[in-house]
């Protein structure tokens, strides 16, 4: 797993590429938490890149929004592969975010929708 | 020469046959040896001092008068640590005998924290032995007779895991079975699964019918998203059969699905799988938990279990996938538990027996027959 960070028009937007499994969990969700404590409150994961995740990776993802919840800001999922994809729908976690096609098109409804 | 010095504790011994002894008594925490003895070759008391236990690693330095490479190779063979020719300079002498001493008593102190340390870690791991025991001893007994009869696997990955799961009878027509996965693993993701055990076995929560799944899920909720924190939260799948009407109703939050084959028999055309529709429990409060209800025929045949049973990392790194697992059910034989054969596979798949997850899986088969015992809690 590796995780890049970049900032645009004032929106965090995050990488995670690889696989997200359970060896990454403490790396990833901490990474994850340092972004959003002190970035902009509104954050984009970028999932294009990665290849699979497990339910503790689903784990990060749900601490990810925890912590945006907390200063109520705003998360979103990206360019979801099969398996991913395959795998927030069994657990339903899908439903808790906003999710799209692409980190521009997500760009452009947060764009929309200034905080 | 080293007598004088304040920080030094000077022992001397002239017989070379009492050496151990006298070492053996005081402990020295650094040795200095004459190669050329008397009575004895000081090649071989070097020797002696490595085979005794309590002289072992006392750093030894070797006294002689000879000025050759072989000699010299030949002592450090033997275990010595240093070899200084005669007659060394004082200065020098001091400087090699304070720091063999102060690296050996170095070593002491760190064997000693290291016994320390593996004393308390001993200690550590036989209370969470006991409190595994524990956890274990929450979980039903197998049901062999009966209109629902129950067959399970549970095989915690560390000692303390984070999947629990129960069954009873609520009154004479109404059968509820649960199993729940709290993230992580380890004593916090124990003592959560254990402490929401309890809340189901008890029907301790308010205002709620356990008759009804997407209730029970609601109060769980309510209950719990205030006190799981952070990264804490579980996936549960509840059910509840009610024999009268051979209708089994459920609830999911964010847990795999359980697998239902109508008709008792494991062919996929039989295969239904009762998916979760809402999350997991304890990540956000007021998520309105629904309950489904299917018809079971005349025999039907259940598999409840957590996401360890199929998340499994390939030797050759890749993931199995949930379809396999699935497909795995469907075409296992029948000659044997089909539970064991799958614990058996994918442990096989990763080639190795010791599980990344706690592997956790009920087989429930609901019967057409007149209640004949039921559990009672």
């Amino acid at each position: 797993m590796i995780i890049t960070q970049r900032v645009e028009q004032n929106i965090d937007i995050v990488e995670i590429s690889g696989r997200l499994l359970m060896v990454d969990v403490e790396e990833a969700r901490n990474s994850l938490k340092a972004i959003i404590q002190e970035g902009s409150g509104t954050l984009v994961l970028d999932l294009s890149q990665l290849s699979f995740i497990d339910s503790s990776g689903c784990g990060v993802l749900i601490s990810a929004l925890k912590s945006i919840r907390v200063r109520e800001g705003r998360i979103a999922l990206c360019a979801l592969t099969r398996n991913v994809r395959a795998l927030l729908e069994l657990t339903r976690v899908i439903e808790l975010f906003s999710v799209f096609a692409s980190t521009e098109v997500a760009m452009a409804a947060f764009s929309q929708q200034p905080q | 020469m080293l007598a004088d010095e304040a920080d030094i504790q000077f022992h001397y011994c002239r017989d070379p046959t009492e050496a151990i002894d006298q070492a053996n008594a005081i402990a020295p925490t650094v040795i200095l040896q004459d190669l050329e003895m008397p009575e004895l070759d000081g090649l071989t008391l070097i020797k002696f001092f490595r085979a005794n236990p309590s002289t072992h690693e006392i750093p030894v330095i070797v006294l002689s008068t000879k000025e050759d490479a072989t000699v010299k190779a030949e002592a450090f063979l033997n275990g010595a640590n240093d070899y200084l020719v005669k007659l060394p300079d004082r200065l020098e002498m001091l400087a090699r005998v304070r720091y063999h001493s102060k690296g050996y008593i170095a070593q002491l102190e760190r064997n000693e924290a290291y016994r320390k340390l593996a004393e308390s870690q001993r200690q550590l791991a036989a209370e969470v032995g006991e409190a595994a025991k524990y956890v274990t001893s929450l979980l039903p007994g197998k049901l062999s007779q009966g209109p629902v009869r129950i067959d399970w696997r549970f095989l915690p990955s560390t000692q303390l895991g984070g999947d629990s799961f129960g069954y009873y009878w609520l009154d004479a027509d109404h059968f509820a079975i649960y199993l729940l996965d709290v993230s992580g693993h380890g004593v916090g993701s124990s003592l959560m699964s254990v402490s929401a055990l309890n809340v189901l076995r008890s029907q301790s929560l308010p205002n709620t019918d356990f008759r009804d799944p997407g209730q029970v899920l609601r109060g769980l909720n309510t209950a719990f998203a205030e006190e799981l924190h952070d990264n804490k939260y579980f996936t549960i799948w509840y059910g509840v059969f009610r024999q009268s009407t051979r209708q089994l109703s459920f609830s999911g939050g964010g847990h795999p699905p359980a697998l239902l084959f109508n008709g008792a028999q494991r062919q996929k055309s039989a295969l239904t799988p009762l998916v979760s529709t809402e999350p997991m429990i304890g990540i956000m409060p007021d998520i309105p938990f629904t309950s489904q209800t299917v018809e079971l025929g005349s025999a039907a045949k259940l598999f409840l279990y957590s996401d360890g049973v199929y998340e499994i990392k390939l030797a050759s790194g890749e993931m199995w996938q949930f379809d396999e697992f699935e497909e795995f059910l469907c075409s296992a034989p029948t000659d044997a538990p089909v539970m064991d054969q799958l614990l058996g596979h994918i442990q096989e798949l990763q080639g190795s027996e010791q599980l990344d997850d706690d592997f956790s899986m009920m087989e429930i088969d609901f019967l057409m027959t007149l209640p004949m015992n039921k559990v009672i809690p």
